[in-house]
Order: structure tokens, then sequence, then C-alpha cells
């Protein structure tokens, strides 16, 4: 390593580029933490407010990782074992999501939710609404998210030898069988990174939500809300607890779905 | 009994057809070829992974053609080996043998000898990724013998394996393939490994099957040029028929003993061998060696006919001749191979 900084003069037009994303990054993030004092962060953390905006946050996007885990893995799996016509296209499909604006995500949602749409009319029939409901919060998170359990949990099954398979099958186990016993134990957490980068992605969500549903308030609109309102210090605070409150789940996740022992 | 009658598939933009193979319970056969000629694509149709567009197959008496892969009662053992790396040596072994009613009657009886034979007794609790190449094999191989397949099918199972170990490895698998009555399939594109290993061989060819025979048979009668060029080594000399039935080349007067195909007195092609041509210091015939190849008893010369074309010889290795060296060589055909030029 140090030979590299000695011998390459460009080396150094590296250090200093990594160095300037590193801070680019770290740098806001750890102001903003250090910002409020402790009593001010204990004083929020007793706002019954707050305590409801992030849970109303964890939970619908826990909601919506769920859904992403039902509908997304037989999807991801389509995706990763089967060529067919238009696939590059679908895969183009999947990814929309991450195009689109989000305040036009909101939009689009509000136009097949109403009355004069068909999807409308069924949710009605079902008696689900989406404009300032958590459901509708819910349904912004899923779309927005899915593309990221997709992508992810599409990965994780690429890593399973297709050959691997086949030995299950021609061993005598049936395709479910052999999802069961085979493909899921080998591509189980490439699901839950997959359900943590969705998770992630819909808590951090706001132009969308913003549109479909003001209130109930998750915490990126109460955080917009205080900083519109009363400014910078006032918001400060619920933003370091929804970002440490995310933080704590998701090392909590990810230590959990590591590998036990040395990797294989 | 293996029963392959008229397959056709088409897969990907490739076409195999009409493939008829019929084996007796206990064979061993090999399918050879270049690569892309669809030795995989008969391996993969048979075990049901690639659906049949016409033709039948039947394994162990059974018509299997419309089954899935889990029931064909066949066993796979890949070149890679594709063992489950979350499941131990033991595991991996037992893995089919639930889904087989009689499963845990051989997991009594059978499995140890499969152990034994197989010389796993001591990798049962192992992980599989530590494994060596041959070991990995070796499991590969007790897995797919443990729930008593029909027919095992091999695709290049010992091609990622060096060489004194995939010869050795080929041996000990026959032996006990052999031992077991087991029916088996192996894809291959070293012939040597087919040669030594099957007791029948089918050479393809762009999705075709050119020809089916014994060992001996695809060398020394080989059905087309293709399979003539392709199995073994030998070069072609240009040659005229007689009216006795004897060829005249310009090493002399190749006489047959099988009939030939070919009208009289036409131009051919000649096979020769390098065992058709022997060295003879006594012989008036001489070439000059251009090249020449150690191979341990024996050394493979390429030699230069006075014409300028070239055969190849293979002589005991004690004969050494430099390079530009030139040589007493005679004819000594046992079966003369022709086709039309």
């Amino acid at each position: 390593m140090s030979r590299f900084w000695k011998t390459d003069p460009s080396a150094w037009l590296v250090l200093v580029c990594s160095g300037v994303i590193v801070g680019f990054i770290l740098l806001p993030l750890l102001q903003m933490a250090a910002e409020p004092s402790i009593a001010t962060m204990v004083e929020t953390a007793k706002d019954k407010d707050v305590v409801r905006a992030i849970a109303l946050s964890l939970w619908t996007a826990a909601v919506s990782a769920a859904i992403a885990l039902v509908l997304g893995t037989p999807f991801a799996y389509l995706l990763s074992r089967r060529a067919f016509p238009g696939k590059k296209l679908l895969e183009s499909v999947v990814d929309l999501p991450i195009m689109i604006p989000h305040p036009v995500i909101g939009i689009a949602l509000l136009g097949i939710a109403g009355r004069n749409h068909w999807v409308g009319q069924i949710l009605s029939e079902l008696g689900i609404r989406l404009m300032g409901t958590a459901a509708g919060i819910v349904a912004v998170m899923t779309f927005v998210g899915l593309p990221f359990y997709v992508n992810t949990v599409k990965t994780g099954f690429d890593a399973v030898p297709i050959r691997i398979e086949n030995v299950s099958r021609s061993l005598g186990a049936s395709a479910g069988a052999t999802f069961f016993r085979v493909t899921f134990p080998l591509a189980w957490r490439s699901m839950v990174v997959g359900m943590i980068m969705c998770m992630a992605r819909a808590i951090s969500e706001f132009g969308a939500i913003v549109i479909i549903a003001y209130h109930p308030m998750v915490a990126p609109v109460m955080i917009y809300e205080r900083f519109t309102a009363y400014g910078l210090k006032y918001s400060q605070p619920v933003a370091v607890w929804l970002i440490a409150v995310c933080l704590a789940l998701f090392l909590l996740l990810r230590l959990f779905s590591m590998k036990k022992g040395p990797a294989a | 009994m293996i029963r392959i009658e008229a397959l056709a598939v088409r897969f990907r933009g490739f076409a195999l057809e009409d493939i008829t193979i019929q084996v007796a319970p206990g064979e061993f056969f090999c399918l050879i070829g270049p690569t892309g000629a669809g030795k995989t694509v008969v391996l993969e149709s048979t075990a049901g992974l690639v659906a049949a567009d016409s033709g039948s197959i039947r394994i162990a008496g059974r018509d299997v053609t419309h089954l899935p892969p889990e029931r064909r009662r066949i066993g796979i053992v890949y070149q890679d080996s594709a063992l489950f790396p979350h499941l131990t040596v033991g595991q991996n072994i037992r893995f089919g043998l639930r889904y087989h009613p009689d499963g845990h009657r051989f997991h009594a009886a059978r499995l140890p000898f499969l152990l034994e034979q197989l010389a796993l007794e001591d990798l049962v609790d192992r992980s599989v990724t530590h494994l060596s190449g041959g070991e990995k094999q070796r499991v590969a191989l007790a897995r797919a013998l443990a729930p008593r397949p029909g027919l095992l099918l091999m695709d290049e199972p010992f091609s990622s394996l060096d060489t004194g170990l995939r010869v050795r490895l080929g041996t000990e698998i026959r032996d006990i393939l052999k031992k077991l009555g087991i029916t088996a399939l192996l894809v291959t594109h070293d012939q040597a490994e087919a040669f030594a290993m099957a007791d029948e061989i089918g050479v393809m060819r762009d999705g075709q099957l050119e020809q089916w025979d014994t060992a001996y048979n695809l060398y020394h009668r080989p059905a087309s040029r293709f399979v003539a060029e392709f199995v073994g080594e030998g070069c072609f000399v240009p040659g005229e028929t007689n009216e006795d039935g004897t060829v005249q080349i310009e090493l002399g007067r190749l006489e047959t003993t099988e009939p030939m195909q070919l009208a009289r007195a036409a131009s051919v092609e000649v096979l020769l061998r390098p065992d058709d041509v022997v060295h003879d210091d006594d012989s008036p015939q001489t070439a000059t060696v251009l090249r020449k190849a150690f191979r341990g008893a024996s050394i493979l010369y390429t030699l230069g006919l006075p014409s300028g074309r070239r055969v190849l010889a293979l002589v005991p290795s004690h004969h050494d001749h430099r390079v530009g060296e030139r040589i007493g060589i005679r004819l000594e055909a046992d079966h003369v191979v022709v086709f039309p030029s």
C-alpha cells in the first residue's frame, strides 16, 4: 500500500477525491448530530408527537418491506432464473420508481386511487382510502422501496448456481422443495439486506408522502414542518433521533444476518 | 435399459435433431464432440432440465419424456461438483434419500458401502467448502448414487482435476459403477477419458449423432470424415482404388479386408493413423523427420514424404531420430479407411 503512494503520483489525486467524498457525506451529519444538547435530545424523546411520528415511519416502512418480501421474492426469482422476450424492458420498469421525481409519484398514485379509476373503486369497495391514511403512506413507501428489494434479491439469486438447483431436482426434490432446502438457505441474507434497503428508502421518502398524506405525520414530514414553522434548531433533534433509531435497527438486522464463523 | 428415440430439442437458437441411443443396463456410455455439438443438451434433456420438442426418453423401462427431473430417478454429477455449500458432506450425500420410499433402508444398508468405496468415511461431518477437487467430485458422486438412480449423468466430471487425479478417479468411478450395476452417461470433450471409461461412445456434431460405436471402431472404422478427423490422430493422403479392391497410395498398396462402399478406380482420401506407419530401417521407402513429440513409451514423428505430404508415425521411443534425418518406413495397416475425395 505504502509503495503505491510512493510510486504513483496519481495516487494523490485518488486520495484527495476519496477524502472529499467521505468528508462531504460525514461532515454535515456529524455537525447535525453534535448540535443539539443532551437536554434537548431528552426533551424531544419525551415529545409524544415525535415518538408517534418516528413510530409511524418505522412501522409503515416495515409493512412496505414485508409487502416487498412477499411480492418481490418470486418476481426477483423470475428475473434471475428465466430468459424471456421483454425481460430488459421489465427490468427497466422495476427501476422506474428510482428515476421518477418524488412528488410525481404521489400525484400518479392519487390518479389511480380516486373513485373514477377502477383501482380506486376496488380499494373503496375494500374500505381502503389512500388520501391522508397510513395505507397511503405504505402504498408510497412500497412503490419507492420495491426496486431496491427486487434488485438486491435478484443479485442474491444470481449468486446461487442453477446447477445446484438442477442437482436438487435430480435427487427428487420438487421445484418448491428445492427452493426451501437449497435456494432459500443460500439467498436469505440477500432478502434481509433487500428489506433493509427497502425500509431505508421508505423511511427517507418525503416528496410523495407529503402529497398523499401530510397527516398522519411521518418523521420526515414532521422534520420539514418544524423546520418551516420554527427553524433549524427545532428540527435538528427530531432528525437526529430518526437517524439514531434507524441506524440501530439496521445494525441489528445486519448483525443478525452476518455469516457465522469465517466466511466460506 | 436407456432408450432415447428420435429426440429433437430446439433451445436458445440451437437444434438437436433425431438423436437415437439405446444402452443396456449397467453400461457406461459417453458422448464426445467439439464444443457446441450438443452433448450437454442431450444430457439436460435426458435429465428433464430442457424440454424435448419431439421424440421419447425411457429410463429403466419407464417413459420419462414428460416427467419433471425429480421423478426421473436420475443422478447428475457436474464439472464443478455443485455441492450444497450450506450442508455438510453427510447432509449432501443424504439429501435425496427422503424422496424415495425405500430411502431409509438404503440409508442403513447402502450408505456405509458407498462411503467406504469412495473413501469418504472420515469426511462425513466436514463442511464441503474446504474439500479438495477430487474429494468434492467423490461427494457429488456419492450424493447422486445414494438414492440409486436408474441413470447417472456426468457432465465433464473430471475436467477441473489435474491429469494424474483425473485418470485415477476415472478408473475408480468406473469400477464402482460397474460394481453397483449403474447405467451411466458421461459427456466429455476428452476422448482419452471416453476411450478409457466407456463401453460405447457417441460422436456428436452440430446437434446430430455422427456415429455410435465402440472406441475401437470409432478409431479404426470411422463412419464419416468428421469422425475420422475428430477421433484420434491421423493424416489424409490421396489414393486410387484398384480393380482388385486394393488402394494405391504414395507409400504403396493397401489391402482391404473389409468390402469398400466406393466405386472401383476412383480417387479417394486415405486415412493413415500413426500406428499404420511403422519404422523399418530395411524398408526402401524413406521419409524425413519434420517434427517429433516424445510421449514416454513412444515418439510421435511427423514425417515428410518425397511428394511433400505428411504422415504421422508412432515409434517405440528407443528409436530416437533427429529432426531432418531420413528414416525407413513401411505401411502396416489392418483397417483401410477411405473417403471419396
